[in-house]
Order: structure tokens, then sequence, then C-alpha cells
């Protein structure tokens, strides 16, 4: 009796998970979009099916990972692999150079830097884009065919052409970030490295002295940050995200910043440095945006706003009661 | 009880009538706040119905009459109103299947106290989370795992897993629905604390 329908659920169940388990990781167009569409509608149970699978799948996602990074299955082979690659390659580059040394190579590894205040764009063959922000030190492997790269310092944002079969890798000191489709921001601030996630998925290896290294799986909004060996994640609203990337605009958002902090960010584009002189002072928060070279039109308005007494001392600028 | 779910999806009353809240807007919800709950439903439903086979059948009723209901207007407070659906539902099959239960309906305020201590706090530590899902994944048949591994952890596609596996896309997706169902079950269906293993 209750057979019967016992299986009707079991049955739903089951296609709510193959067009979940589609979608995600199969090729999916308009076709397979409508079929979808007109499978969840026909019935409440459908839909239910489908939502409770979508959001466990989301938790796993967000469940982070796993297990320690260096036990990922078959990774050991994918080193290999890439190595041999790296052999093959030196083995081309030597036959070149045999051929005549008309070539000079390249060095291993490139650096790319800004100085306070600047920024650069660099655009990689493959078609991802890396936009560099201030006072900024970036190295990239080349002649390798895995995408390697190692941010020094400073903060950059990368927008990632994915390739499953040539990993892009971000190190940050022992850290590293590897891409699985993705935009994502990454900053270095003295010993804290966040790692924010704007667009498809990212991992993070997070290292650490006395555990074995983790790996978390980031997706949109996740916001990672690893300081003293502790990692922290949160979930921030895209808006949000938004506001940390203004800098690519060079704009700075204050959102209800204390003017301490919005006196260290303005530092890490600006030479002239501002000092907030007493700690009531620093404590005062205000919201509003900045063109991030401009620390004037800043301490013009606190003045205005606050009462504040500015100072210039040299080339900084000091603001106090 | 500011609430009273309807009884009887498909009695007439629901069917058809298009609700005043979007569906979206009820997705959410019922994402955020309903499926929380399943490990407390799931322990209501085991406690008040004696064939085992019915559970998922009856969960999955639930469910879909707490959505058509909160299509017309959002429960207040979703765990009431869940439980008191289940206990709607479970009266409802024992008067269509004429079957004596046994002390089906526990009273869902008496429930409460116990329901509390029992219930998926929303702010579960991540490592707890963590240790569940690595419980859960443990429990997958190896194949099955190995997928779905490469699929969440090593971000590969379908074709990618197929290829890596040596093994057809039917069966990779195969492994992927059933272990996506199975982890779903194992990280919502079962209680924080797994005390109570059967």
């Amino acid at each position: 009796m209750s057979d019967a329908s016992q299986t009707r659920s079991a049955e739903i169940e089951a296609i709510a998970a193959n067009f979940l388990q589609k979608k995600r990781f199969w090729p999916w167009d308009e076709t397979d979009q409508a079929a979808f569409e007109a499978w969840l509608n026909e019935d409440v149970m459908h839909r239910v099916a489908f939502l409770r699978l979508e959001a466990g799948q989301e938790r796993i996602e967000r469940l982070v990972v796993l297990r320690p990074a260096a036990q990922a299955p078959q990774s050991p082979r994918r080193w290999t692999i890439s190595n041999a690659f790296r052999a093959i390659a030196a083995v081309a580059m030597f036959a070149v150079i045999g051929l005549g040394g008309l070539y000079y190579f390249a060095p291993h590894q490139q650096t790319y830097s800004t100085a306070v205040g600047g920024q650069k764009i660099l655009k990689l063959a493959d078609g991802s884009r890396i936009e560099l922000n201030t006072d900024t030190v970036l190295r990239m492997a080349t002649g390798t065919r895995d995408r390697e790269l190692w941010l020094d310092k400073g903060e950059a944002y990368f927008q990632v052409t994915h390739d499953a079969t040539r990993p892009f890798v971000v190190n940050m000191g022992a850290h590293r970030v590897v891409d699985l489709g993705t935009k994502f921001l990454i900053r270095r601030n003295g010993r804290e490295t966040t790692v924010s996630l704007l667009e498809g998925k990212a991992r993070f290896d997070v290292a650490s002295k006395d555990k074995p290294a983790r790996s978390v799986l980031l997706t949109p909004g996740n916001v990672a940050t690893v300081a003293d060996g502790t990692l922290r994640l949160s979930k921030a609203p895209s808006k949000e995200l938004a506001t940390e990337l203004s800098w690519r605009r060079g704009v700075l958002i204050l959102n209800r910043t204390t003017l301490a902090a919005a006196a260290s960010e303005f530092n890490r584009y600006n030479s002239g440095k501002l000092i907030v002189a007493d700690s009531a002072t620093a404590q005062l928060t205000m919201s509003g945006a900045f063109p991030t070279n401009d620390t004037e039109a800043f301490s013009d308005a606190v003045k205005d706003i606050f009462k504040l007494h500015v100072a210039h001392r040299g080339a900084d600028t000091v603001i106090s009661r | 009880m500011t609430e009273t779910p309807t009884t009887g999806r498909g009695s007439g009353d629901l069917q058809g009538q298009g609700g005043t809240v979007s569906v979206d807007k009820v997705s959410a919800w019922f994402v955020r706040e309903v499926l929380p709950l399943e490990a407390i439903l799931m322990h209501y439903l085991q406690h008040n119905w004696q064939n085992r086979a019915d559970i998922a059948d009856l969960r999955q009723d639930v469910y879909a009459r707490v959505f058509e209901a909160a299509q017309k207007q959002l429960p207040d407070n979703a765990k009431r109103f869940l439980l008191a659906t289940a206990r709607n539902l479970l009266i409802d099959r024992v008067r269509r299947e004429q079957v004596v239960p046994i002390d089906v309906i526990a009273d869902v305020d008496s429930l409460g106290v116990a329901i509390d201590t029992l219930g998926p706090d929303r702010t579960v530590m991540a490592r707890e989370e963590l240790r569940r899902l690595q419980v859960a994944l443990d429990r997958l048949p190896p194949r099955c795992r190995q997928a779905v591994v490469l699929a969440y952890v090593e971000g590969l596609t379908g074709q990618e897993i197929a290829e890596r596996m040596g093994i057809t896309k039917f069966t990779v997706s195969e492994h992927l629905s059933n272990g996506v169902r199975q982890l779903t079950d194992m990280l919502y269906g079962e209680p924080v604390d797994r005390g109570r293993a059967p």
C-alpha cells in the first residue's frame, strides 16, 4: 500500500538529484533549462525535493573541505604529470638554445610590482587578468605549464580563465589559493591574509605551523582571513565585496569606518601619511567616498564634520582635536 | 497557536490557487527556516510512525504541504508550523489507511522542550559541521565517494571525472546523484548529537 508512494517519493528525489548534478557538472543549455523548469513547476513535491538537495549541495560546498590538502586524492599523480611537463619544457628549451642560442630565455619568474599609489593591470595569454593595487609585489612563474604566482605583499584582484588541466595557483607565504574558475581578491596586510571570492569557486589551502594544512572551498561571497594560524570564514553581501574593489576605480569607500582605519587605508596609497593624533579622534566614524590619492579631500571633510584640527607636518597630515 | 496549517494537500482548497507570496521568497524561507529543522522533523516522524519505510515519503509530503501553505502566507514560527503540519499529515494518514497507530500525536507543545535540546543550533560550529561531512563522506561507497570528492573538492566537471575514473558519463551522473542525496540526508536529517545511532 504505502510502497507505491514510497517509490514515488524516492523517484522524485532521484530525478531532482539528476537535474542538480547535470546543471552543476555537465553542459547545460536552454533546452535543459526549459525541461528543468517545466518539471519544477509541475508539482510542489518536485520543487521541495530539488530545493532540499540544492541546499544540501550548497552545504557540502560551503562546508569547507575536507581533509588536509596533501591527502587530496590523486594529487601525487598530478604533480608527477606537471613535473614531467616541466622536464619536457626544459629539454625543449635546451634544444632551442642548442639550435643557435637565438632565444634568450626568460627567467623562471617574472616580478611585477606597483609603487605606493600605483596600480597595474596584467593580461595573461590565457585570457586571465590580474589587477595590482598599491604597493604590491607579484611574481609569476614563466615557462611552466602550471600557472603559479606568488603574492609577496599588497593586494591583487584575479579574474582567471579556468583550465582544469592547468591549475592557477597563487601563493601567499605558506598559504595558497587554487582557482576553480573564479574571480577573487587577495590582500596581505602584515600577518593577515584575506581572500574574498566574488565569482566561481576557489580552494584556499591554509598552512599552519603546528597543524596539518587545511583546505577550504570558497564560494561566492566568502571572505576567508588567516592570521597567526587561525582561519575565519564569513559571508559578505556582494555589495560589500564591490566596496572592497572600489580601488579599481581609484575610490576609497568608507562605511562607518573609524578615522584610524580610514587613515591607514589612505596611507596604503599615499607617501604623505595621515596621522590621527589621539585615540578619541581615532574612534570617530564616518562614511563617504574619496579618491584614493586625495588625502586633502578627506582631511577637509573630517575637519568640517567633526570640527577637528588639521595640521601639515612635512608631507604628512596630522588630525587632532 | 497563531497558525493552523491547512489539512489535506490535494483536498481541493489549495490546488490550483496561486499563492500571494512569490515562489522565490518561499523557496528562500524554506531553505533558511525549514530545512535546518529536518532532524527535528525526522525525530518526530520516527517517534510517531511505526513503519520506517514511510518516513522519507512522509517527510516529502510535509515539506510539500508546508511549501504550499507558505505561498499563501509565510508562517511566523517555522518550527511550530512544520510540526503541526507533520501532525496533521499523520492524522490524515491514519484516517486514510484505517490503521490504529500508536499514540500518534504527541502534542506539539509538549514536544517543545525536547526539541530545543535536540535542535540544530543555527550556529553549529564549523568544526562540528566539518566533522559531520567527513563522517558522511566516509559512509559513501568508495567509487561514489571518489566521484563526489573529484567533483566538489577537486572541481572537475562530469566529463573530466569520467575520464579520470575511466567510467561512463552515465555512471558518473549516478554516483553524483546518489552522493548528493545521501550527504543531504546525513547533513540535514540526522541530529547534530549523533548519540542515537540506529
